[in-house]
C-alpha cells in the first residue's frame, strides 16, 4: 500500500517524538492551572443535572482556590463544609469553573492533573468527559464512590490524558462532582489542572519486538488512546509502506509482515491522521538474516540492570561508547530488568527511560527474573512483563512453538537463542518447558546455540547455586538437555556479579563435586592472546549441533548493582564484583565475548571457535600382505565416525560396524584385521 | 501480549503433578530484609491484616512455615473470612508437604471465592499427592474454565492429563491435551505427551498419525526411532488398534 510521503509531515510532527510524559510538552497550552479559583456548592443538596450546563447560574455559589476540601489541613486552601454532622456528612460536593480557549480546534488531547478523594465525575460544557472511582450506573447526589482513596493518593495529584473533544472557542465551563466513599469519611479533596496538546503524546517507545527474517512488532504507547499507524520503507526519504490498526488503543502493537530478510527498514509511528514519532536516521530495524546465514552479529547482554540509577546509566553509557554506530542486532535482558517489583512504572524508569535510543533500533529479548514477579513463583501470565513485551509463542521468529511467552526461542542468522523461565515455570524434567526444550533443540541446525535465563546454574555470587532451589533445579534438570544438544553459551543474572566458566560439560552437582578432570572440556581462559588459546568446539556444519563438547556459563548480573559475595565457583575461570555488561560478537565460526566494565575497560574476554568439520572420507586403501586392509579416515573437526563394512551395495544390504572412533581434527589410519577376502568388500564411514 | 481481563491466577507452585513440593529454600537472598521491613510496619500497624499476610507469605517463601502459620493466625483473628488468608494457608500447606491441610484451606478459600483459580490449582495438586486424581481432575477442569487468560499455561493441561492417566482414562487425557493444543497452538509440550498416551491406550495407529503431525518436533533419527518403536509395539500387540475402530 502506497501512502503519502512521511517526510512531508515530518516537520512539525517530529517534535512530538521526543516528548516525555513529565513536564510540559512542546506545543502544550495550559488551559487552567492547579490551584485555580473554583465556584463550589457544599450544602449537601441534590443539584440534579442542570448544574453541569454552561448556562447554569452559579453566581450564588461560594468560590475559593483549590485544593478544596477538608480533612488534610493545611493542604486545603479552601475548606468546604461537610454539614457539621460527622456521622452523616454530605456525600456530594459540586465545583464549577469557566475558562477561555482560543484555537480550540488545534488541540488533539487534554492532559489532566487531578486530585480527588474519593470519586469524581467531570463534565465539559455539559458533557461527561471523565468518571473516576465511581460506579458505571447513573449518578445521583447520594451515589457513593466505588473504593476508598487512602494515603498517599488522597493527597496526591495524578496525571491522565483524554481526547480533546467538546472544547468550544471562547468560554468553556468545566464542572465536577466529588463523591464520598461513606457518609462518615474523614476527608474530601479536589483540584484540577487542564492543558491542551496539539498531538497525542508518545509516552513510551517506539520499541521493537519479536523480529524475524520477514516480520517485526513495533510498539509504542500514547496518551490518550488513538488508532495506530506505522509507515516504513528501506529509504529514509520515502517510507512507502503502511500498516494501520483502526481500533483506538493507548498500547499500540503493530506487526509488520512480508518484509525482506536481512534488510534495513526505517519507520515512523503515529495515528492514521498524523505521525507522532516521525522517521529519523536513528529509528530503524534490521530484519533477521535467513537462518544459518553466517553474517556477523553483535549482541548486548545485561542482567539485573533495572536499578534506574547512575550505575545502570554508567553501564549503558560504557556500551554506547564502545559500540559507537555499529548495529546492535539484539539485546538480551536477563531478568530483574526493573526493580523492585517489575511494575509498569518501574519498567518505564529502568528500561524505557533508560534506553530510548537503543529501543528504537534494536530488538530486546527478555526473560523473567524474580523481581519481574515481585518474588512470586506463581506460574501465570498476568505480570506486567507480559503486557510490556511481545514474545514468541508459536515459533514466529524461528524455533519450535512453546505455546507460552514464559519460554521461547528464536533464530538470528546462524545463532539459535533459547530463553527459559527459571522463576515460575516447572523446571521438572517432565514439565512442559523441558519437553518443549528437547524438541526445540533437537531440530535446530544453527551453528551456535545460546541459552539465557535468570537463575544461574553455577554461582557463588549473591546467590549460591549449591543451596538455591531454582538454580539447583535448572542445573540438574535443564543443563543436561542443553548440553546434549550442543549449547555453546549460557547467560544468567540473579547474582550481582560477573562470573564466567571455562569450557565445561556434565557438571550437575553441587560445587564440591566439580571435577576438573571430568568436567572441564578445555581449561584456560579461552583467550587467543595467551594461555592455551581460544576454546574450540566442533561445528555442526548445517546439521544438528554436536552435543556435550562444552559450554561457557556466564553470570552477568552486575549491570545495575554489585553485591558482595564469596565468588570463585570452581567451574569459573573468572569472577569479579564489578558493574558491567557482556558483549557478544559472532563472526561465522567464532564467538568473541567480553565483559565490558562501566568504566569502559574490558576485564574479561574469551573466544569460542567452531572448527569446521566436513563429512569424513576414506582414502589410501591398501591390502596388506597379512590379509588386513588398511585405509585412512580423513576428517576435519571433532566428531564421532562409525566405520562399517558390507559385502554388497544392493538395497537392503547390511552394514556391519567395525569401529566407532572419535576423531581429532585431522585423520587417522584404520586397519581392518582380516579384511582381505576373496569377495568384494565395501567400506564406508559415517557420522551418527 | 496484552491480556485485558486476565484472571488473577496466582498459582504458587512450580511443579508438575507427581513431583514433590519446592523445598524451603528462599527465592531471593533479601527475604530477611523484606521480612524485617514488614515487621517494622506491623509494629506500628498491628491491626492491619494485609501486613500480617504479607509477612506470612515472606516467611513461607523463606521456608519458615512455623512463623508463617503464626502470622496467619493474626490474620484470621483480624479478618476471619478472608479468601486471601485461606489461600495463603493452602500455599503453606503445599510447600510444607501437608497436602491434606492444603486441600482443606483451598476448599475454605473456594467457599469464600468460588472463582479463585489459585485455590483450584492448589487443591488439584494436593489431591494428586493425596491419591485422589478424580477429584483433582475436576479442579483442573474448573481452573481451566475460570482462567480467562488468552493463553493458559501448558503445565495445567499436562497436569490434568497426568491425573487422568493415573486412572488410565487415556481418551480423556488425550482429549484434554487436544483442547490445550487447540487453545495454545501446536507445541511439543502437549503434542508429545499425547503420542505417549495413545501408545498407553494401545492406539498405535493414532499414535503414528500424531507422530507424523509432530515430525517438526524431532530430529530425523529420533523420529525414525520413535516410529520404529511404535510400529514394533503395534506389531507385537497383535490386536486391532483402538485408534482404528
Amino acid at each position: 500500500m502506497i501512502t503519502p510521503r512521511a517526510s512531508r509531515m515530518a516537520g512539525w510532527l517530529s517534535l512530538a517524538a521526543v516528548l516525555l510524559i513529565r513536564g510540559v510538552a512542546p506545543g502544550e497550552t495550559v488551559l487552567f492551572p492547579a490551584g485555580s479559583i473554583w465556584r463550589y456548592l457544599d450544602n449537601g443538596s441534590d443539584q440534579g443535572t442542570a448544574w453541569i450546563t454552561p448556562a447554569f447560574n452559579d453566581s450564588g455559589w461560594a468560590s475559593g482556590p483549590a485544593p478544596l476540601g477538608y480533612g488534610h489541613a493545611p493542604l486545603e486552601r479552601t475548606v468546604i463544609s461537610y454539614g457539621g454532622v460527622a456521622s452523616d456528612k454530605y456525600i456530594t460536593s459540586y465545583f464549577r469553573m469557566a475558562f477561555t480557549v482560543t484555537n480550540a480546534s488545534s488541540y488533539a488531547a487534554f492532559r489532566l492533573r487531578l486530585l480527588r478523594d474519593d470519586g469524581i465525575v467531570l463534565y465539559l460544557n455539559g458533557t461527561e468527559i471523565l468518571r473516576n472511582n465511581m460506579p458505571g450506573s447513573a449518578i445521583t447526589w447520594k451515589t457513593l464512590a466505588s473504593t476508598k482513596i487512602g494515603n498517599p493518593d488522597e493527597t496526591n495529584s495524578f496525571e491522565l490524558f483524554l481526547p480533546a473533544a467538546g472544547l468550544a472557542e471562547g468560554t468553556n465551563v468545566i464542572a465536577a462532582e466529588v463523591h464520598q466513599i461513606t457518609n462518615t469519611s474523614s476527608d474530601v479533596e479536589f483540584d484540577l489542572a487542564l492543558s491542551g496538546l496539539p498531538v497525542p503524546l508518545v509516552t513510551r517507545g517506539p520499541y521493537l519486538q519479536r523480529s524475524s527474517r520477514d516480520s517485526i512488532v513495533i510498539r509504542w504507547r500514547t496518551a490518550p488512546a488513538t488508532d495506530s499507524r506505522v509507515v516504513y520503507g528501506t529509504n529514509l526519504a520515502a517510507l512507502d509502506f503502511t500498516t494501520s490498526l483502526l481500533a483506538s488503543n493507548s498500547e499500540h502493537i503493530v506487526t509488520l509482515t512480508n518484509l525482506l530478510a536481512d534488510t534495513k527498514y526505517y519507520y515512523a509511528v503515529g495515528t492514521t491522521g498524523s505521525l507522532l514519532a516521525a522517521s529519523d536516521p536513528g529509528q530503524y530495524f534490521f530484519t533477521h538474516p535467513q537462518p544459518g546465514t553466517p553474517k556477523s552479529l553483535r549482541i548486548w547482554v545485561i542482567g539485573d540492570a533495572g536499578t534506574a540509577d547512575a550505575n545502570q546509566a554508567a553501564v549503558r553509557d560504557a556500551f554506547y561508547a564502545f559500540n559507537g554506530t555499529n548495529t546492535v542486532n539484539a539485546w538480551l535482558q536477563l531478568g530483574d530488568n526493573a526493580y523492585n517489583s517489575g511494575t509498569d512504572a518501574e519498567y518505564q524508569s529502568a528500561v524505557f527511560d533508560m534506553y530510548p535510543t537503543l529501543l528504537r533500533s534494536s530488538v530486546t529479548w527478555a526473560t523473567l527474573g524474580n523481581h519481574e514477579t515481585a518474588q512470586s513463583t506463581a506460574y501465570v501470565d498476568t505480570y506486567p512483563y507480559f503486557d510490556i513485551f511481545t514474545l514468541p509463542t508459536a515459533g514466529e521468529a524461528g524455533g519450535v512453538p512453546s505455546g507460552t511467552e514464559h519460554y521461547y526461542s528464536f533464530d538470528l542468522g546462524m545463532v539459535h537463542f533459547v530463553c527459559l523461565d527459571s522463576m515460575t515455570a516447572s523446571r521438572a524434567t517432565n514439565g512442559a518447558m523441558a519437553t518443549w526444550l528437547r524438541s526445540d533443540l533437537a531440530v535446530t541446525t544453527s551453528r551456535w546455540v545460546i541459552a539465557f535465563w535468570h537463575h544461574p546454574p553455577y554461582s557463588k555470587g549473591s546467590h549460591d547455586s549449591d543451596t538455591d532451589t531454582w538454580m539447583t533445579e535448572m542445573r540438574e534438570n535443564i543443563l543436561p538437555i542443553l548440553e546434549t544438544n550442543g549449547v555453546d553459551l549460557v547467560l544468567s543474572g540473579h547474582s550481582h556479579s560477573y562470573e564466567r566458566s571455562m569450557l565445561v560439560n556434565g557438571h550437575y552437582g553441587v560445587s564440591a563435586t566439580f571435577n576438573p578432570v571430568g568436567h572441564v572440556v578445555q581449561s584456560g581462559g579461552g583467550k587467543e592472546s595467551n594461555g592455551v588459546g581460544a576454546y574450540h568446539k566442533p561445528d555442526g556444519l548445517g546439521e544438528h549441533p554436536v552435543g556435550n563438547r562444552g559450554a561457557v556459563y556466564a553470570v552477568a548480573g552486575s549491570s545495575g548493582q554489585t553485591t558482595v559475595a564469596p565468588l570463585n565457583h570452581p567451574a569459573m575461570y573468572y569472577s569479579e564484583l564489578a558493574l558491567g555488561s557482556v558483549v557478544l560478537d559472532f563472526a561465522s565460526n567464532r564467538l568473541d565475548a567480553i565483559f565490558l566494565r562501566d568504566t569502559g575497560a574490558t576485564n574479561d574476554a574469551f573466544t569460542i571457535i567452531k572448527d569446521g568439520t566436513s563429512p569424513p572420507r576414506l582414502g589410501n586403501l591398501v591390502p596388506l600382505p597379512n590379509g588386513d586392509v588398511q585405509f585412512t579416515v580423513l576428517c576435519r573437526g571433532y566428531r564421532t565416525n562409525i566405520i562399517e563394512v558390507s559385502s554388497n551395495l544392493v538395497a537392503g544390504n547390511t552394514w556391519r560396524p567395525l569401529d566407532t572412533n572419535t576423531t581429532t581434527n585431522s585423520f587417522f589410519v584404520f586397519t581392518h584385521a582380516g579384511g582381505l577376502t576373496n569377495s568384494v568388500q565395501f567400506y564406508r564411514v559415517r557420522s551418527p | 501480549m496484552i491480556r485485558g481481563i486476565a484472571q488473577r491466577l496466582t498459582i504458587v507452585l512450580t511443579l508438575v503433578a507427581g513431583a514433590g513440593p519446592v523445598p524451603g529454600a528462599g527465592a531471593h537472598g533479601d527475604l530477611r530484609e523484606r521480612i524485617d521491613a514488614v515487621t517494622g510496619q506491623i509494629l506500628s500497624n498491628t491491626a492491619t491484616p494485609e501486613l500480617w499476610l504479607q509477612r506470612a507469605d515472606l516467611n513461607r517463601q523463606r521456608g519458615d512455615y512455623g512463623a508463617a502459620h503464626s502470622d496467619l493466625d493474626h490474620v484470621f483473628q483480624l479478618r476471619p473470612d478472608w479468601p486471601a488468608a485461606c489461600l495463603q494457608r493452602a500455599r503453606i500447606g503445599f510447600d510444607s508437604g501437608h497436602f491434606a491441610e492444603c486441600e482443606q484451606a483451598a476448599s475454605d478459600c473456594l467457599k469464600l471465592d468460588g472463582t479463585s483459580a489459585d485455590a483450584f490449582v492448589l487443591r488439584a495438586r494436593s489431591l494428586v499427592h493425596l491419591g485422589k486424581p478424580a477429584l483433582a481432575v475436576a479442579d483442573y477442569d474448573a481452573v481451566l474454565n475460570v482462567t480467562n487468560s488468552a493463553a493458559p499455561l501448558p503445565d495445567l493441561y499436562l497436569e490434568r492429563a497426568a491425573a487422568l492417566g493415573e486412572m488410565a482414562r487415556w481418551e480423556e487425557a488425550i482429549a484434554g491435551l487436544d483442547a490445550g493444543l487447540k487453545r495454545l497452538g501446536s507445541t511439543p509440550s502437549l503434542a508429545l505427551p499425547a503420542i505417549e498416551y495413545e501408545r498407553r491406550r494401545g492406539a498405535f495407529d493414532s499414535a503414528l498419525a500424531r507422530l507424523e503431525r509432530c515430525r517438526g518436533f524431532f530430529s530425523k533419527a529420533s523420529f525414525d526411532k520413535l516410529k520404529a518403536e511404535i510400529l514394533l509395539e503395534r506389531n507385537q500387540s497383535g490386536q486391532a488398534s483402538p485408534g482404528r475402530r
